[in-house]
């Protein structure tokens, strides 16, 4: 058994005994976008306004709920139960020791993708225009919002402050949805493009409906690509950016 | 580049300074030490010596600020790779997660380690296999100390760190735990001990160092750190004159008689025989030949004056 293997199998364990965690990782990120489908059903079909926010609100809650707020929360229990600075005496790495928290929330990710793609298509819904941009979207998206986990565990004390220190980056998630942006002036429309979660909504779009705005033409396969630059930059940007300042600023022990 | 290595553990001029400018502290002082394969190394001193701070440099958690440091002739930062899978390591305080079992713990660590022992196998010889499937969180102190002794001894180590290995054990578990660190021992297990009871450090250590503020300020086996201090008689002696008795000093402390001798059965002896022939009843008769709680004591004492000396017979209790 990988070093990895052997704490993402723990911190699986530990999820499983956590019931809050454990609704917020299994049926938060269910629950609406699955709702949504059924009540945007029209003639046995799904339009592919309803398919995008159907699947905004899964990305929202699938990496605010399962993977930031788990993982800031595992970061934070574990640096606090001493745990972290444990496995550091040992042979696992720095990163084998960050990675495995993760892998529960990249793996529950994978295979939540599955079950709502497969309620979308199940129920009328069109196939994905470009799957890789959205695997992208997702794949980028969860390992964006864990690294800033990584940053906002720097200055959580434990698992209930966490309710508080997350405020920022979830209130930061929530300013790139559909609906802030339809309602900000547009001088901050390029700014919000900007914020984490407007870039993951914007590969999700493209690579399902195969546009970011439902009410235009949808794109090509290849069109896709070279629309997806931006938020695929801003994704880059977001997690070379949090990763660069987690290294420097991660804590591995409860301050004195 | 071959490297000339005199003992497994070589600790030459080590300072560890935390802070900098006019805040600075500076825990560990100039500090050299070697430790020989299949030894039983104790680092004892007050709170605040600098025990851990040295045993963190050591181990490769973190950095001298002078000095060097080596294992098995490898620096522990620089090839971490390849010394962590020989050691295994017992912190003071490390946690384990508190929803796991223990035997999930071990399991767990266990994957952490490139050749480890069978998890049920170890929590057996830390006395805890009836306690394989009880959550961490509702382990006593004692027996967590004992899981956190297992996951150190799990991956086989060849150099094992013990840091307060049996704080908070009942007399039974300390004495099984030092069976199980003399076994390890006699299996050629090279050990670095640092401990508060100073009975544990007579029983356990081949050689052991004292530190005091961040510095080594006695070093040998038992009997070198021990030879030279006075063995030492208390009574109870109201009203009475004792003779001269040769090689000793006395003294009154706490209302007691005091005798300092470095020979304690002549003087002993000599008491003894004074009192049988004036007729003269000793009360609360209490003869120790010097240990080292003595040594211990008489540190503070000499480094720091009658406060100090008062604090570590606190500590040492």
């Amino acid at each position: 058994m990988s070093t990895s293997t052997a704490l993402a199998r723990a911190e699986f364990t530990l999820l499983v005994r956590n019931r809050v965690l454990l609704f917020n990782a299994l049926v938060m990120p269910l629950l609406f976008p699955v709702a949504f489908l059924f009540i945007g059903r029209e003639n046995g079909s799904l339009p592919d306004a309803t398919v995008s926010s159907a699947l905004e609100v899964f990305a929202l809650f699938l990496l605010v709920f399962l993977v930031y707020y788990n993982l800031l929360s595992a970061y934070a229990t574990r640096r606090d139960e001493l745990v972290l600075k444990r496995l550091r005496t040992g042979e696992a790495t720095d990163n084998e020791i960050l990675l495995g928290p993760a892998i529960p929330s990249f793996a529950l990710t994978t295979v939540l993708t599955i079950v709502v793609a497969a309620f979308v298509i199940a129920l009328g819904g069109s196939l994905p225009v470009n799957p890789v941009l959205l695997i992208a979207a997702l794949g980028g998206g969860a390992a964006m919002f864990a690294a800033l986990a990584l940053i906002t565990s720097t200055f959580t004390r434990n698992a209930e402050a966490a309710q508080i220190t997350s405020m920022p980056v979830i209130l930061l998630a929530m300013a790139g949805t559909s609906f802030m942006r339809s309602i900000a002036p547009d001088s901050l429309g390029t700014v919000i493009e900007l914020t984490p979660f407007a870039a993951v909504l914007d590969l999700v779009d493209l690579g399902w409906i195969g546009r970011t705005d439902p009410a235009a033409a949808p794109l090509s396969f290849a069109e896709t690509f070279s629309e997806s630059t931006t938020p695929l930059l801003v994704t880059t940007a977001w997690i070379v950016g949090s990763i660069v300042i987690a290294k420097t600023h991660f804590r591995w022990e409860p301050r004195a | 580049m071959s490297t000339r290595v005199d003992g497994i553990i070589e600790v030459t001029g080590m300072t560890r300074r935390y802070g900098s400018g006019r805040g600075a502290f500076e825990a560990v002082s100039d500090l050299s030490l070697s430790v020989e394969e299949g030894e039983l190394f104790g680092l004892l001193g007050t709170n605040g010596a600098g025990k851990t701070s040295t045993l963190e440099v050591i181990q490769g958690l973190s950095r001298p600020s002078q000095g060097t440091v080596s294992i098995m002739g490898m620096d522990p930062i620089a090839q971490r790779r390849e010394v962590r899978p020989t050691l295994g390591i017992m912190l003071q305080k490390g946690g384990l997660p508190s929803d796991l079992t223990t035997l999930e713990s071990v399991e767990m660590w266990a994957g952490t380690c490139s050749n480890p022992l069978p998890a049920r196998d170890v929590l057996a010889r830390v006395d805890l296999a009836d306690r394989a499937d009880t959550r961490v969180k509702f382990l006593s102190g004692g027996e967590q100390r004992r899981l956190d002794l297992a996951c150190a001894i799990i991956g086989q180590p060849r150099v094992l760190f013990l840091d307060e290995p049996t704080t908070g054990l009942d007399p039974e578990s300390r004495r099984n735990t030092w069976r199980l660190i003399e076994e390890l021992r006699a299996s050629g297990v090279t050990i670095m001990l640092t401990t508060h009871y100073l009975d544990e450090a007579e029983r356990l250590c081949d050689r052991l160092a004292i530190m005091h503020r961040g510095r080594v300020v006695r070093s040998g086996t038992v009997a070198d750190v021990v030879a030279g201090h006075p063995a030492r008689i208390r009574l109870d002696l109201p009203d009475v004159r004792l003779p001269e008795l040769a090689g000793a000093s006395v003294d009154i402390e706490d209302g007691r008689l005091v005798i300092d001798t470095s020979s304690l059965q002549d003087t002993l002896t000599e008491l003894l025989l004074w009192a049988q022939r004036s007729g003269v009843r000793i009360d609360g008769l209490d003869a120790r030949a010097a240990s080292l709680e003595t040594v211990f004591l008489s540190i503070a004492d000499e480094f720091d004056g009658r406060n100090q000396f008062e604090n570590s017979k606190e500590v040492a209790a």
